[in-house]
């Protein structure tokens, strides 16, 4: 007996060759296929229907909860975790009779519960991750995974999705005994609720982090690196939940201040995954492909939230004396978050694949504003100056013009404030991007560390020298503040911090040194700006008409060609 | 204002697969050094060269997992710099050295690749009916992957590549460490998938069993390539000779001396009556010479020309020199 298989057909599943003749199966190969569809679509209905469901499920979770449910790693955690739970619950309801009948003994059972699901939480499940996604760099599994139709962001939230999983079975078991704290009484459902989320939380946002650093490391040493980076993060992240869990459950209530905090935990915890999982996504990425602009937007994005929230709270909070010290805070913030980002930026090579040229706008005017985010120091140094002055200078004025500051030199303070870190942002970011024109032409990679570090180099490089110069001019005995002292950018914030209404900021030395810094930024500003019109100037590149046809018939979307094809047939 | 490297439109009479003056360099070492040809739809292109001569390399870029250092590859008309994403729609790779997922089986390790290529329901199952009976591994689809042999995991590998029905596959090495019968089973697979109409590169160590699969080979050495079209066809452009092995009755030493002095004749080797020489002619030449000998009275018993094999090309051609 023989049976027709009909090869994959069907946009999803067509091979690009077109027609592939069907295999005729023997009887023996039959018997197999009929074992090949019980594997496909399930042995029970409920088989049947999860399988149909898996389908529409991420592939890397299919795959890898196959893995884990024949691993022994999974199998042993999962039994240890169940016995620890079982241990934990006996002993603390034996060590607590006779009072366990009238006293509310709830929360010491709770505190118990979370510091034993801490453990598979935030250490095993975040470095099973990392382990994931290094060993298939590391195994060379990858390279015939990204062969596949998978794209980079498919693959690290595949992983993400199995660390959920995982979160979800390993809470699962605890969740019965959590609900014997609350019938011994003494916590609230509120704090079981905060307890879990707390947890769950970082436990993903620790699992993100794991997933996207492991995409960075190319190789065994860098894996080893990363690797203790992870654990450490995992170490201070378990002290740090396990200390914020006792005093919650031991608080016995969540007021409202503490939910804001965790919805701005978890609104920073959600931003700062989203750029990671970009950038891991990126790293293991096409080399071809545009892998800037796709960082860049949560990077603004989290630059206009903090610039947001920060404005909010000081507005919210902050009394007209020390509104002006909060916005500094605020504005400090967006300052590490920009020059560390800027740092790494002013590594990028200033050549954008002829892929990103085919999407450039078509107009000079077009080019001269909308180039911003594209790939690039030239164009990374302008999305970077025009992103923090934009927004450090609109919170300042909206600030102000919300609530009046009485005293305008307060207010001036802060204006002068901002746009000294304004100058300091242009200052070092396009010094580090001349030596990086200079230096790194033939770099092909570790370009992006090598800029972060010379950045770091030339601001310990100021710090050093300024106060040897001032120590010098003061016989050794004293520092004190100069003008000259500008390239010093700690010192010269720390003078300027507007924490004191009757400070003196706009002494002399402190208007030469602002003058000074402004100056030197103006002029370092324009030479990056000069070399970066030839970033401008590039002019867009058709899209061939094939790929654009192919694109549009994998869009679902019919074109002439297909049509005349259709038509073809018919009369055939 | 056009992208030069893409033809408008792909005719099915174009190459499927390009080398445009590909070059990769890594530091100082050119790996790949101007390398150019064609092959077109339903061919098996042979790679032929030494350890090192930048076959892999090659095949990476093609593949997309390696950007060339300069010029272009086009796989069905896209250009693996440009659009990688639609290149890999279309090819399957099976690289020389290769590692597996544990704890899975080899229907499971199919199947997630038939996932992973967008392949539902009925497609996922028929394309993993006709990829475990193809490869032969239908018996064993429950096995272990670790379980397996090498012939085994190659058959899978081979089965993950062409899970998706590709127009292009790209073989590094597939019959390495493989048995004989395995490859000749795997010959046999390969020389299948060429008559339904796929293309396919292929590198590999024995050459004479791609001179048997192969329409072209392409002799890489030093980065460079030294030759490409069907074997007979190098033979012709470097002006291959025949050697003719000929048994006399008596006068072998004679018939060496008469040799001697032809033309097109050199490389004499004469034991006793049994003498091989080198020919540079053609068959009508051939036949010429041996009237010469008939009627100059020589008695000859046997008369027999050889043509060069792959292995003489591929000897002539490349030095063995590595950089």
């Amino acid at each position: 007996m023989s049976s027709l298989v009909h090869p994959a057909s069907g946009p999803e599943g067509q091979g690009p060759s077109g027609s592939v003749p069907p295999v005729i199966l023997t009887s023996d190969q039959t018997e197999h296929a009929a074992t090949i569809r019980q594997f496909v679509e399930g042995d029970t209905p409920w088989d049947r229907r999860l399988m149909k469901g898996s389908q529409w499920v991420n592939p890397i979770l299919v795959k890898e909860t196959r893995q884990a449910l024949k691993s022994k790693q999974f199998s042993f955690t999962l039994i240890l975790l169940t016995i620890v739970v079982l241990a934990w619950s006996i002993l603390a309801i034996v060590s607590m009779i006779p009072s366990i009948y009238y006293a509310s003994n709830g929360a010491p059972l709770l505190i118990g519960y979370a510091m034993i699901l801490i453990v598979p939480a935030l250490i095993i499940i975040p470095q099973a991750s990392f382990r994931s996604m290094a060993s298939e760099l590391e195994d060379g599994t990858f390279e015939t995974l990204s062969l596949s139709l998978l794209s980079p962001r498919h693959i690290i939230l595949g992983k993400l999705s199995v660390a959920a999983l995982q979160l979800m079975i390993y809470v699962s078991v605890i969740a019965p005994c959590i609900a014997l704290t609350y019938l011994l009484r003494g916590v609230t459902l509120d704090v079981i609720a905060m307890s879990l989320l707390i947890l769950i939380s970082c436990s993903l946002t620790l699992s993100t982090l794991a997933i996207s650093i492991a995409s960075f490391s190319k190789n065994r040493v860098q894996q080893v690196f990363f690797s203790i980076l992870v654990l450490g993060a995992q170490v201070i992240a378990s002290i740090a939940v396990g200390g914020t869990l006792s005093a919650t459950v031991a608080f016995g209530t969540v007021p409202w201040e503490g939910w804001i905090s965790f919805g701005v935990f978890l609104l920073a915890a959600i931003l700062y995954c989203w750029l990671f999982l970009r950038c891991g996504g990126c790293s293991i990425g096409v080399v071809s492909e545009n892998r800037s602009t796709p960082i860049r937007v949560p990077l603004l994005t989290i630059g206009l939230v903090i610039s947001m929230l920060g404005g909010l709270l000081a507005i919210r909070n902050g009394d007209r004396n020390t509104m002006s010290a909060m916005i500094a805070v605020v504005l400090n913030l967006m300052f590490v978050h920009w020059g560390v980002a800027g740092s790494i930026m002013m590594g990028e090579q200033g050549i954008i694949p002829a892929r990103a040229r085919r999407s450039l706008p078509n107009s000079l005017l077009a080019r001269l504003f909308l180039t911003w985010l594209n790939p690039g120091a030239g164009p990374g140094y302008l999305f970077i100056l025009l992103s923090f002055a934009g927004s450090a200078i609109t919170l300042v004025l909206s600030c102000q013009l919300l609530i009046p500051i009485t005293n305008t030199d307060v207010g001036l303070h802060t204006l002068a404030y901002a746009i000294t870190l304004v100058g300091y942002l242009a200052l070092y970011l396009g010094i580090v991007r001349l030596i990086c024109l200079a230096t790194l032409r033939r770099l092909q990679t570790g370009r992006l560390v090598t800029a972060l570090t010379i950045c770091l180099v030339l601001v310990i490089a100021a710090v050093v020298l300024t106060c040897s110069i001032n120590l010098a001019a003061n016989n050794y005995q004293r520092l004190t503040y100069d003008w000259y002292c500008f390239p010093n950018l700690f010192w010269t914030l720390a003078e300027l911090f507007p924490d004191n209404i009757s400070q003196t900021w706009n002494s002399a030395e402190f208007l030469s040194s602002i003058i000074a810094l402004l100056f030197c930024a103006s002029v370092v500003a324009f030479i990056n700006i000069v070399l970066t019109a030839k970033d401008v100037v590039i002019l867009r590149i058709e899209t061939p008409k094939r790929v654009e046809m192919e694109r549009q018939r994998l869009r679902g979307i019919r074109t002439q060609d297909d049509e005349e094809l259709d038509e073809g047939d018919v009369l055939n | 204002m056009v992208d030069v490297s893409v033809a408008n439109y792909h005719q099915s009479t174009d190459p499927m697969i390009e080398m445009r003056r590909v070059h990769r360099f890594f530091g100082k070492t050119k790996a790949v050094n101007d390398i150019s040809f064609e092959v077109y739809r339903g061919q098996v292109f042979g790679f032929i060269g030494p350890n090192g001569a930048g076959k892999t390399t090659s095949m990476r870029i093609l593949s997309t997992l390696e950007l060339p250092s300069y010029g272009d590859a086009i796989v069905d008309g896209f250009s693996v710099i440009n659009d990688p994403d639609l290149v890999r729609r279309r090819l399957g790779f099976m690289p020389d050295g290769f590692s597996m997922y544990p704890n899975m089986n080899c229907v499971e390790y199919l199947d997630f690749f038939a996932r992973a290529y967008g392949l539902l329901g009925k497609d996922r199952m028929s394309a993993l009916r006709r990829t475990l009976s193809f490869t032969g591994l239908d018996k064993i689809a429950s096995k272990p992957i670790t379980g397996l042999s090498k012939g085994m995991r190659q058959r899978l590998c081979l089965g993950r590549a062409m899970i998706h029905s590709p127009a292009v596959l790209i073989l590094d090495e597939p019959a390495n460490g493989l048995d004989p019968r395995a490859r000749i089973e795997l010959r046999q697979m390969i020389q299948q998938l060429a008559v339904e109409g796929t293309t396919i590169l292929v590198s590999s160590h024995i050459l004479t069993e791609l001179a048997e699969m192969c329409d072209q080979v392409g002799i890489v050495e030093r980065g460079q390539l030294l030759a490409t079209g069907s074997v007979a066809e190098i033979q012709r452009r470097l002006q291959g000779s025949t050697w003719v092995q000929l048994v006399a009755i008596r006068q072998g030493e004679q018939l060496e001396a008469w040799l001697t002095v032809k033309p097109k004749v050199s490389q004499i080797a004469r034991t006793e009556n049994k003498l091989s020489f080198q020919f540079d002619g053609g068959s009508e030449e051939q036949a010429e010479l041996l009237k010469a000998i008939v009627n100059a009275d020589f008695l000859i018993s046997e008369f027999a020309a050889r043509q060069e094999t792959l292995e003489d090309v591929f000897m002539k051609i490349t030095t063995g020199a590595v950089q």
